[in-house]
């Protein structure tokens, strides 16, 4: 049961997430909307690392954690680099609101749990937020980016979420076959 | 005159050995490495290039990098002759290899 809470808890996240990707697509996100998401995405992705490495004593789960923690802080601070240079200043918006909410609920639920339950939900939690983040780096902040730089950031941020997938995937197999 | 000329044939190949070895790049590009396979001399160098967002490491044999971060080189020197293969030990998946002929 609790394993379907928190799948339902991921879906849910996630299709809002979508959802509003949908609307922002409509509407088309401005540049310093697309910076606020972007440093928003990568940081509850960081924050759920970091309680992973808390929490988790899998070597490997924790190998996932660090890598998250660096790639995803080196993206950060090259996407401030950036905005700084291009004196774009990131705004707030519902985009970036609801996926700080989704996080939050979701690192909640995961917290809640410990040992090999916790290491799964973690795993699986990656493996959906990265699924998701791709979709909506592909579909909407890059498409709707205006300036040259900052599409050109985006573009170099897809293949490291792919990588990102691939690993959690990965991880998720040997963690279910054990 | 002889004299002269033997000297400063002397000097040309002295200048010569002592130029700079042959430098190979490899790119790390869209979480690969490129080219992927590369063959160089002994004695040779070859520079990783990290152009992507996040570290990366090359490790591998005798090729041992600290974690290369973004913007970031590692060099190394071709001594060990054979094939060796390498990896980026953050990313899974991401491999590449020198041969040192």
């Amino acid at each position: 049961l609790l394993k379907k809470l928190l799948v339902a808890a991921v879906l849910s996240s996630v299709t809002a997430f979508a959802a509003d990707t949908k609307a922002a697509k409509a509407t088309g996100p401005t540049d310093p909307q697309i910076a606020h998401i972007a440093v928003t995405a990568n940081q509850i992705d960081v924050d759920a690392a970091k309680q992973a490495l808390e929490k988790s004593k899998n070597e490997k789960v924790r190998q996932l954690a660090q890598s998250m923690v660096d790639d995803h802080t080196s993206v950060i601070q090259q996407a401030t680099e950036l905005v700084t240079k291009l004196k774009v200043t990131p705004e707030d918006n519902d985009t970036s609101k609801q996926l700080k909410a989704g996080g939050d609920k979701a690192k909640a639920e995961i917290g809640a749990k410990s040992g090999e339950e916790f290491d799964r939900a973690y795993v699986a939690n990656e493996v959906a937020y990265h699924e998701a983040v791709i979709d909506a780096v592909h579909k909407v902040l890059i498409p709707n980016a205006k300036n040259k730089e900052l599409k050109a950031l985006l573009q170099k941020v897809e293949p490291v979420l792919h990588k990102h997938l691939e690993h959690a995937k990965m991880l998720q197999k040997e963690l279910a076959a054990k | 005159m002889i004299r002269a000329l033997a000297l400063s044939a002397a000097l040309l190949s002295t200048v010569a050995l002592s130029a700079e070895p042959k430098v190979h790049t490899v790119k790390i590009e869209g979480m690969k490495f490129v080219p992927e396979k590369l063959t160089v001399k002994k004695g040779e160098v070859v520079v990783w290039q990290n152009a992507d967002l996040v570290p990366h490491t090359v490790m591998g044999g005798p090729i041992m990098s600290p974690v290369i971060n973004a913007g970031a080189t590692f060099r190394w020197t071709a001594d060990k002759a054979g094939a060796h293969d390498y990896m980026c030990t953050l990313h899974p998946n991401m491999r590449g290899a020198v041969t040192v002929k």
